[in-house]
């Protein structure tokens, strides 16, 4: 693979690759730095990349592995919360308005399910990806991935009732 | 769509068993509607998806920045800076092979060079080598006679050497040319 090709077919994936990032990382610079070496792991391997059936999925799965690697490395460390503080209050195209308000709140919600559920219910309900996709990137049977969806979603709901009920009985 | 029709998909939904299609068309149906109060909640979840699709590398840079990387790993990643890396590695690789194959040589070959006795008395042995060394000195110094006739090779490059004596006998010739010049001479000054 040439690097016009690698320009033109591997690069435009960098939004969803930095989606996934942050969703898992919340904190938009690590995130960022993530994506930028997931581009480098694909080049070195770029002489293979077409046996893979789809490069996307594959890309998915490197930066996957690369923001895990990283929340164990700094799992003690203690500045991590300050970060994802950070990482949750910016960052939305709608600031100081009602409708941010509600993307913080739901944003907060999936960030705080499990990091494999938060995968999969990003992959699913924010990028469209079909199971067997999701499949490929988490590298999970598809029935694994339907019943924690499944799991993510309701645990989602849950906790927005909670949410805003105690907003309702605060008002 | 009506809303029961919705309800029933939410069900599904929160069971992971609806089709990218059915999904679509509730995020279509959210999206666009305003909904009662007690499914409030779904319409905040599915605005916060479609609103998190359009979050965005801040991409200022970026592609440069990962086409230059690239490019720095293109230059030092020639062929022969990597065969270079592979030469200490491919020599111990191949020294180890050797001392591997010859103790494997040594080891299987060693009992098989054991010599046993042929004879029971040394003396006997002794004379039986005897004799048979005898037997090839002989043979070989009958091999050496016939090799004299090489000397008389050298007697024929002795009567060769005679045929230098042609090289005086043409300087003498040379004195025959005054002869030539004096008839010159006689016949001009006639």
């Amino acid at each position: 693979m040439t690097a016009e090709t690698f320009q033109i077919e591997v690069l435009p994936v960098k939004h969803k690759l930095f989606r996934f990032a942050n969703r898992l990382l919340c904190n938009t610079e690590n995130a960022e730095d993530i994506v930028q070496e997931t581009f480098l792991r694909l080049w070195s391997k770029r002489d293979n990349l077409k046996e893979y059936k789809s490069i996307e999925a594959f890309a998915m799965t490197i930066t996957k592995n690369l923001c895990l690697d990283k929340l164990k490395s700094k799992k003690h460390k203690s500045d991590e919360l300050t970060e994802r503080n950070q990482g949750t209050t910016m960052d939305t195209p709608y600031k100081y308005t009602e409708r941010a308000d509600t993307f913080n709140k739901v944003k907060e919600i999936i960030d705080s399910l499990p990091g494999q559920q938060r995968m999969i219910i990003h992959l699913r309900d924010v990028e469209g990806y079909e199971f067997e996709e999701i499949a490929d990137v988490l590298e999970m049977s598809v029935n694994t991935i339907r019943v924690n969806l499944s799991r993510a979603r309701k645990k989602t709901r849950e906790k927005m009732l909670k949410a805003y009920n105690y907003e309702f009985a605060k008002n | 769509m009506n809303l029961q029709k919705i309800e029933i998909l939410i069900r599904k939904y929160e069971s992971g068993e609806t089709s990218m299609e059915e999904e679509r068309a509730l995020h279509d149906f959210f999206g666009n509607n305003e909904v009662p109060v007690h499914l409030a909640n779904y319409k905040k979840m599915f605005s916060f998806f479609s609103a998190s699709k359009n979050e965005m590398l801040n991409d200022e840079g970026f592609d440069e920045r990962i086409m230059e990387a690239i490019g720095k790993e293109e230059s030092t990643k020639s062929p022969r800076g990597k065969s270079y890396r592979l030469f200490p590695i491919l020599g111990i690789a191949a020294s180890i092979l050797i001392l591997i194959s010859v103790g494997v040589y040594f080891q299987t070959r060693g009992p098989q060079i054991h010599f046993e006795d042929t004879y029971d008395n040394q003396e006997l042995a002794y004379a039986e080598t005897k004799k048979i060394l005898m037997l090839v000195s002989g043979n070989m110094n009958t091999g050496s006679d016939e090799l004299q006739n090489v000397a008389e090779l050298e007697n024929g490059f002795r009567e060769l050497k005679k045929i230098s004596n042609l090289k005086s006998g043409m300087k003498n010739m040379e004195k025959l040319s005054v002869l030539n010049k004096t008839k010159n001479l006689i016949t001009t000054k006639k």
